[in-house]
């Protein structure tokens, strides 16, 4: 049959592969604001998604861009209010793609010239009428391929790009923990699974040591998933005498058969005002009760917290003439007019919650946050369980506050000691904070020790690795500073702006940013990969684990690419 | 399909000889000739002529059956005899003027749309087009534009063109190349959406039930 019809018509010269893959032409936009892309008539609209690369090809040069949006149009607005026979299949076809047709919106991303093997920013656009193609995985490849210097760089497959199975998606892990980075997404899009995967690449790949506040106890030893237990950071390969677990609650550790190193004291006397300060915004301390605390620390010495709690059982009062009261240091204040007894009695009320953290003791010769310094700098990363605590935001502001704090200090003071010998400095620490906007509030952040991390970027060797829901919630500032964002769905409106905020281009992402599906999908962008990029997200499950334990030696690591990339087994 | 095709080649191997032309302008020409009522060809009928090695190819827009005195006489009775009535259609040769509308040309095996350099010379002669002739004539749907743009050629020309190249072609493809002509003028007349309308409602016609 075919033959035949070859006969009466002319063999027809059949489509190379690239026809196959074409979109359609460029129509207009800018660099600013992409480029509109009118659909070849051939291609159905609905099969199209926001998310997926396409490639122009210009004179000499071959453009990487992003679908970011889609939509229709029509030569003439009366044809498409008042379609001929819209419901006859052979009209629709007539009339589909040329009197009324569909269009994508690309953003150009990357530039591929010819002879440069390396891809560049975009600087320019593709003129008028240029073809665009769906890019193949080959594309892709080009695009992400680990660029090796003799080892420097590490990577860490996170996950697949959209419709292409075949690729993977390698971080740079390096970049990653180089600089502050973020995972965002409401409730349930996978959040925690996704830092716990790129926390097991960065201990995997030794590109960090990890101190995570472990919330609600996910990370470090078994975590329960909606298809069962998930392993924890420490029962990955390689990782048991890597990752060590540290509690608040030893009853909650001890009930989920967490294999914890280290059980978190911290006595009252180690407590500073900074540390309480942080929680303004959870118990709701004015100004001036914030600044009674300073006081109390200032006249009370070390032991303030402890007199303060302890009296709060006896009420203070003033009375006339009793010089048989015994010497008490809170009611000396009062009389001395220092403080007024409604806010010691405010001050003793809110902070009474601290009666209920168990992990409060009046007296310890312990020092935890010394502990945990000890084995971060022993290159050890370190997960704190929260048990029961994490429940509570009051507890768990206030311990990782603490830590922080202390750490923070201590890695200032080796840094600078080190002057510059790198074999002295301290290794690179990544801070994981859950709920990150408690730290990062505007008005908070200028004043927490997160905040200055944020800010003063890799100076210290230390970095943050927020997780949040609402990045809406972060202060600006603290999120222009963020190097790598991995941005699971998000539906408020202004936590997509924040999201993409500060970078170019990015605000042309928001489309594909609120359609991602709700689970196992993240738009990465930054400083960690070469564009942004959909991914499906690597599952972290049995398969992983094992996959991660054929990661290991040292072997070439292009090698071990090509292997993880493409299936290719060399031996 | 092979036999279909048989049949229609045995039907018309040779183009007819329709007549001569008499009046010819850059975008259509007149073609004068004797036929019995039977042979007149239809409207939207692809015709060839030559203008030395050109091939002009143009479609019958416009069809005048000129009456004689004989015609007139009869006219004036009452009721005309039937039997010269049936005579008049199928014996007697009427002269009649054929208003052609030129679409394009082919030379050197190649077709071209459009006007040719010169419009076909007077006394040229006229034939129909074969099947294959046509389905090669409008392989591209640019044969298309002059009959939009025409003022002489009616719509109704326009549809009974795209027909007759449709049912030129082999069934299977026919309904590819009402699409095909269907895009082109979706493209030419985007700006007048009721016409349009109109158009590809009558071009959906040809292909019978979807
Ligand atoms: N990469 C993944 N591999 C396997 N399962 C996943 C993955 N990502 C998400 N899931 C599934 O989705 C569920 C929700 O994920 P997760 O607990 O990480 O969400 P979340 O964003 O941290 O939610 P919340 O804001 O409530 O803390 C998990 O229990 C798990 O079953
Ligand atoms: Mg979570």
């Amino acid at each position: 049959m075919a033959s035949e019809l070859e006969k009466i018509f002319g063999a027809r010269s059949t489509p190379p592969a690239q026809e196959a893959r074409r979109l359609g032409m460029v129509i207009g936009g800018s660099l600013s604001e992409g480029l509109t892309v009118k659909l070849d008539p051939r291609i159905a609209v609905e099969g199209l998604a926001v998310g997926r690369y396409v490639v122009i090809r210009g004179y000499r040069r071959r453009f990487f861009g992003m679908i970011t949006d889609i939509r229709l149009d029509s030569a003439n607005p009366d044809l498409a209010r008042m379609p001929p026979d819209p419901d006859d299949p052979l009209i629709r076809e007539m009339v589909a793609g040329i009197g009324v047709f569909g269009q994508i919106h690309v953003q150009p991303m990357l530039v591929l010239e010819e002879g440069d093997p390396l891809p560049r920013p975009v600087k320019t656009v593709p003129a008028h009428f240029s073809p665009v193609y769906e890019a193949t995985e080959e594309e892709v490849h080009a695009i992400f391929r680990p660029r090796v210097k003799e080892r420097e760089d590490r990577y860490f497959i996170i996950g697949e790009p959209l419709d292409m199975p075949g690729v993977r998606i390698p971080l740079n892990l390096d970049r990653f923990v180089e600089r502050s980075s973020g995972v965002f997404g409401k409730s349930g899009t996978g959040k925690t699974f996704l830092a716990r995967l790129l926390l097991a690449g960065v201990i995997y790949h030794n590109a960090s040591v990890a101190l995570v506040f472990d919330m609600h106890n996910e990370y470090g030893w078994s975590a329960l998933g909606e298809e069962g237990r998930v392993k924890g950071l420490k029962q990955l390969p390689e990782c048991f005498s890597r990752v060590v677990i540290a509690t608040l609650d030893e009853e909650s550790s001890r009930r989920r058969d967490s294999r914890y190193d280290l059980v978190i004291r911290i006595g009252y006397d180690q407590i500073e005002p900074e540390d309480v300060e942080l929680l303004r915004g959870v118990i709701g301390l004015t100004e001036v009760q914030i600044g009674a605390l300073y006081m109390l620390r200032r006249r009370l010495g070390p032991s303030w917290l402890r007199i303060l709690l302890e009296e709060d059982r006896a009420p203070v009062e003033v009375e006339e003439g009793g010089e048989e009261v015994p010497p008490d240091p809170l009611t000396e204040l009062v009389e001395r007019d220092l403080i007024t007894s409604s806010t010691l009695g405010a001050l003793q009320r809110k902070l009474g919650l601290f009666h209920r953290f168990r992990f409060l003791v009046p007296q310890t010769t312990e020092d935890a946050a010394q502990g945990i310094l000890d084995r971060i700098l022993r290159g050890q990363s370190v997960v704190l369980e929260f048990g029961r605590y994490g429940n509570d935001m009051a507890a768990y502001v206030l311990v990782a506050n603490y830590l922080t704090r202390r750490i923070h200090a201590e890695y200032v003071r080796r840094k600078e000691a080190a002057l510059g010998d790198l074999a002295q400095e301290p290794p690179h620490l990544m801070i994981v904070v859950e709920e990150a906007h408690k730290f990062l509030q505007p008005g908070i952040a200028e004043h927490t020790v997160f905040g200055t991390i944020a800010r003063e970027l890799r100076k210290y060797n230390v970095t943050l690795l927020i997780i949040d829901q609402r990045p809406s919630q972060i202060d600006s500032e603290v999120l222009s500073q963020i190097g790598t964002r991995v941005l699971c769905l998000l539906d408020h409106e202004e936590d997509v702006r924040a999201a993409l905020a500060g970078i170019s281009g990015a605000s042309r992402l928001r489309e594909v940013l609120a359609r991602l599906e709700t689970k196992q999908q993240a738009l990465l962008l930054g400083h960690a990969v070469p564009m942004p990029v959909v991914v499906r997200t690597r599952s972290y499950d049995a398969s992983f684990y094992e996959e991660l334990a054929r990661e290991d030696s040292p072997e070439d690591l292009v090698a071990r690419y090509r292997r993880a990339m493409w299936g290719e087994d060399e031996d | 399909m092979a036999i279909t095709t048989r049949a229609r080649s045995d039907r018309s191997a040779e183009p007819a000889f329709i007549g001569r032309v008499i009046e010819a302008s850059a975008r259509t020409f007149l073609v004068g000739c004797r036929l019995t009522a039977e042979d007149i060809p239809a409207f939207g009928s692809f015709v060839q002529t030559a203008r030395g090695e050109t091939t002009i190819i143009g479609v019958i827009y416009d069809l005048v059956l000129q009456g004689d005195d004989l015609t007139r006489i009869l006219a004036l009775q009452d009721v005309p005899p039937p039997e010269i009535q049936q005579d008049m259609i199928e014996n007697r040769n009427i002269p009649v003027r054929i208003g052609v509308l030129t679409l394009g040309y082919m030379r050197d095996r190649l077709t071209y749309y459009g006007i040719p350099h010169q419009p076909p010379a007077l006394l040229e002669r006229v034939h129909t087009c074969l099947p294959a002739q046509i389905q090669r004539f409008t392989e591209e749907p640019d044969f298309i534009r002059p009959l939009v743009e025409a003022r002489e050629a009616s719509d109704d020309v326009l549809a009974a063109v795209v027909r007759t190249a449709a049912e030129a072609r082999p069934g299977p493809h026919q309904r590819d190349f009402l699409v095909q002509v269907g895009r082109e003028l979706v493209r030419l007349l985007a700006d007048e959406p009721t016409r349009l309308g109109q158009l590809l409602r009558r071009i959906r016609m040809a292909a019978g039930t979807p």
